[in-house]
């Protein structure tokens, strides 16, 4: 899952959370699903190194 | 004395010499536009001429002049490299252009205004055709030299706020002969293998001349066709290439580009996740803090408290019954008492033995009461009975 895909989750998760629609255990749950997509958006960006690809342009045509 | 040639003969044993001559083949000719003419045909006829006032003819056929990048004008400084020829028919030595460049600054800036006007008449230039520029982009193109410092700088400043994303390089020459053609297969190459979300093109600051290749109208076509969204990062602030107005956006300097296509940096995210994190745990906590209070709101009332409270209560009502219910015999028993002692006060008063006590007595015959004379004859046995006990009679007389 990509960074973008990981923190939109994540703030769907918030949201559910806020709405207040949820169950005590539904509740904890969401929380913990969601610290879980914090973590996982925290250690993409703790440990990102950027990748660098080379291409030329003959080979792409 | 030789023998006479014909004037063709001559024209074309000179065009043979000339077109055998090394030196005048593949020449590359500086010079001034004049007498010129556009034919119908699309060849280009012209004249070019120096500051001595030296002149040659010129043309170019068709098929050349349709890659020119500019619209050859009278006065206009270029240089052309072609082939010195003879027009057999009339006699003249010219040179058939293969390739025209406008040659030096004004050229180049004449040049530069006629393209522009020209793409921006055709709409190549309109605001509608922009696309915006992803937030997240995961793979980054980046078209430019690999030697300069733009790539330095753009690598440099998405390491710092980008790390996240991929960088895409294609490297390319960015000035010189081939540089037009090699941006244009860059960008093409990109939008055909869709293998990055952005591109950033571009290259440090340089003279008008260095920077001509962003000038070229098969880039520009190219830039416009692309569906990738595209940076333009040429030169300084101060420079404006054709590049610049066709792209999507256009960034001042290749370091303003990298910084443009990561509006979001990595730091960004971490405060961002962290934020998310604080709220998501705030909303978690209100909402325990909520259902604890619920909880303790139940819990404090007494029965949940106290369950033996529940059971006292029970019993001490049973209590309060049974007290009720022993009352309300005990009243009922005595009430029948009472009623009883009446009564038999009553019956007492009532009582024949009680008559009898005060000195009447009962007489009775085989048990029955005697209530009349006429029940007993003479002789009869009777009994008359006392309150004390009673005696055995004979009747012997009747009155």
């Amino acid at each position: 899952m990509s960074y973008e895909e990981t923190i939109s989750k994540l703030e769907e998760t918030v949201k559910q959370l806020e709405s207040g629609k949820l169950s005590l255990e539904e509740s904890i749950e969401m929380f913990e699903q969601g610290t879980k997509l914090a973590r996982e958006c925290y250690e993409t960006l703790k440990n990102a190194e950027q990748k660098i690809t080379l291409i030329s342009e003959s080979e792409e045509n | 004395m030789s023998s006479i040639l014909s004037v063709s003969q001559l024209n074309r044993y000179v065009k043979s010499v000339i077109e055998s001559d090394d030196k005048l083949s593949d020449v590359y000719l500086r010079g001034e536009i004049s007498n010129l003419t556009l034919h119908s045909s699309g060849h280009i006829y012209f004249s070019l001429k120096d500051n001595e006032q030296c002149m040659i003819k010129a043309v170019m056929f068709a098929g050349k002049a349709r890659f020119l990048r500019f619209r050859p004008v009278n006065g206009m400084k270029v240089v052309i490299r072609g082939n010195v020829t003879l027009y057999e028919k009339a006699g003249t030595y010219q040179i058939i252009a293969e390739e025209m460049v406008p040659d030096g600054a004004g050229a180049l800036n004449m040049a530069y205004e006629q393209l522009k006007a020209k793409l921006e008449k055709e709409g190549l230039f309109d605001s509608e055709h922009k696309k915006p520029l992803p937030t997240f982009p995961k793979r980054i193109g980046v078209i430019t030299s690999p030697t300069g410092a733009a790539v330095q700088d753009i690598f440099r400043i998405l390491k710092r706020r980008y790390p996240i994303g991929e960088i895409i390089f294609c490297p390319v020459l960015v000035q010189g002969e081939n540089a037009a053609e090699d941006l244009t297969k860059a960008v093409r190459g990109f939008n055909k293998s869709k293998c990055a979300d952005l591109i950033i093109i571009g290259r440090g600051g340089g003279s008008i001349e260095d920077l001509w290749a962003f000038n070229d109208e098969s880039l520009a076509r190219a830039i416009y066709e692309c569906e990738i969204p595209i940076v333009s990062a040429v030169g300084h602030e101060t420079d404006f290439t054709i590049c610049d107005f066709v792209a999507d956006v256009r960034a001042s300097t290749p370091s303003a580009g990298a910084e443009l296509v990561s509006p979001v940096t990595v730091d960004n995210m971490l405060i961002q996740t962290e934020n998310i994190i604080n709220k998501m745990t705030v909303t978690v906590k209100k909402r325990l803090d909520n259902e604890f209070q619920r909880y303790e709101r139940i819990s404090n009332v007494k029965v949940l408290s106290n369950p033996e409270d529940i059971i006292n209560n029970r019993a001490m009502k049973l209590d309060i019954l049974k007290t009720k219910l022993k009352s309300a015999y005990t009243e009922k028993v005595s009430d029948e008492k009472a009623k009883f002692a009446e009564l038999t006060a009553k019956l007492d008063t009532l009582s024949p033995l009680k008559i009898l006590s005060r000195g009447y007595a009962v007489a009775k015959k085989d048990g029955e009461i005697l209530k009349s004379k006429e029940q007993a004859d003479i002789n009869d046995n009777i009994e008359i009975v006392f309150s004390d006990g009673s005696i055995e009679c004979t009747v012997t007389g009747r009155k």
